[in-house]
């Protein structure tokens, strides 16, 4: 934990320093970015690994039932919070 | 080269539209981004005119679907994957009559999303204007529906969802929560495909950039799947909104 604090701290005064260089928090916008996509990817993933795995295992059991259209309704609706999150990163991107 | 570059340039007018765009305050230098996606909205809009008219004439002369590829197989398979969904997804008898937005909706969508993948032509579905068009298009759609059916049921389901007595106690909770998820409806449509369009058209930029050749081409694939995935998504949600709106409730 405390490696996670240091490791924040350095990462916080070196982006301070690259502000006070002129770089105009463009390095904390990178970062940001770069954390919002990641770790929407991650949950994302996570979510949609949990969703596939039941489907299909459902789809599997029983072949003749009709659950491909709620199955890919429910993808839909994961990625799309992983889709917020890139679109965020355009937008910090667009800052650097 | 020109970041901007792109097909339209060809088109009669176009540095007129830019120009006078660039005068907007609103858009300013970004005015040849909405030039793009205003020519590409056109572009779909005639290339759509065109295969309605084609296969209109070939559906009037004979009922048999045809083999050839073309518009009229491109329209045959759209508009039948929109009818089997209109049909299982809308509850009722009427699905006729939601049909032709959701198929309309379905086709302009498709044909942006593919346009994206030519090289040189922008989809203009990457532009949040486009899409939110849509969007609030299917959010007044399915609202002025629900009023049609249910009258002020349609309210009170919002208030009161459960539908038994007592839960009215809940409706001061209820109807705030209600309205802040039916307005998210039209944000996360839009949101969702113009960041897939985005996404897309950025990693294929990305890999085209570094080499152009048989490198896109695997992104290329991902994105026909992902450009047919989210029209299909788009219709389909379109259809539950309207299907949750329709069906009869009782208050």
């Amino acid at each position: 934990m405390r490696n996670l604090y240091s490791f924040l701290i350095v990462l916080l005064s070196s982006s301070a320093a690259l502000a006070a260089d002129g770089g105009g928090g463009g390095g904390l916008a990178a970062i940001g970015a770069g954390l919002a996509i990641g770790l929407a990817a991650l949950g994302g993933a996570i979510g949609q690994g949990k969703a596939a795995a039941s489907g299909l295992e459902a789809m599997g059991r029983n072949p003749n039932s009709s659950l491909m259209a709620p199955f890919i309704v429910g993808l839909a609706l994961i990625e799309s919070l992983v889709i917020y999150g890139l679109l965020i990163a355009f937008q910090l991107v667009d800052k650097i | 080269m020109d970041p901007h570059a792109s097909w339209f340039t060809l088109f009669p007018g176009y540095e007129a539209v830019v120009a006078l765009l660039q005068q907007n305050l609103l858009y300013g230098k970004a005015g040849v981004v909405v030039a793009q996606h205003l020519f590409g909205a056109i572009f779909v809009l005639l290339f759509l005119l065109l295969g309605a008219s084609r296969s209109a004439r070939y559906f009037r002369s004979t009922p048999v679907p045809t083999r050839r590829f073309g518009f009229t197989l491109i329209y045959d398979a759209v508009l039948g994957i929109a009818a089997g969904m209109c049909k299982d997804l809308i509850g009722t008898d009427e699905w006729k009559r939601y049909f032709p937005l959701i198929s309309t909706l379905g086709l302009f969508i498709f044909f942006s999303n593919i346009l994206g993948l030519i090289p040189g032509f922008t989809p203009p579905t990457d532009n949040l204007e486009t899409t939110v068009v849509c969007a609030v298009t299917v959010f007044l759609y399915y609202n002025f529906h629900g009023l049609r059916r249910n009258g002020w049921g349609h309210i009170a389901h919002m208030a009161n969802p459960a539908g038994l007595k007592a839960t009215w106690l809940m409706a001061p909770l209820m109807l705030p929560i209600e309205l802040i998820g039916h307005l998210a409806r039209p944000l996360s449509l839009a949101l969702r495909l113009r960041g897939n369009m985005v996404g897309d058209h950025a990693v294929i930029a990305a890999f085209a950039g570094i080499l152009p050749v048989l490198l896109p081409l695997p992104f290329l694939v991902m994105g026909t799947l992902v450009c047919t995935l989210q029209a299909y998504v788009f219709c389909m949600l379109t259809s539950i909104y309207i299907g949750m709106a329709v069906e009869h409730q009782e208050h």
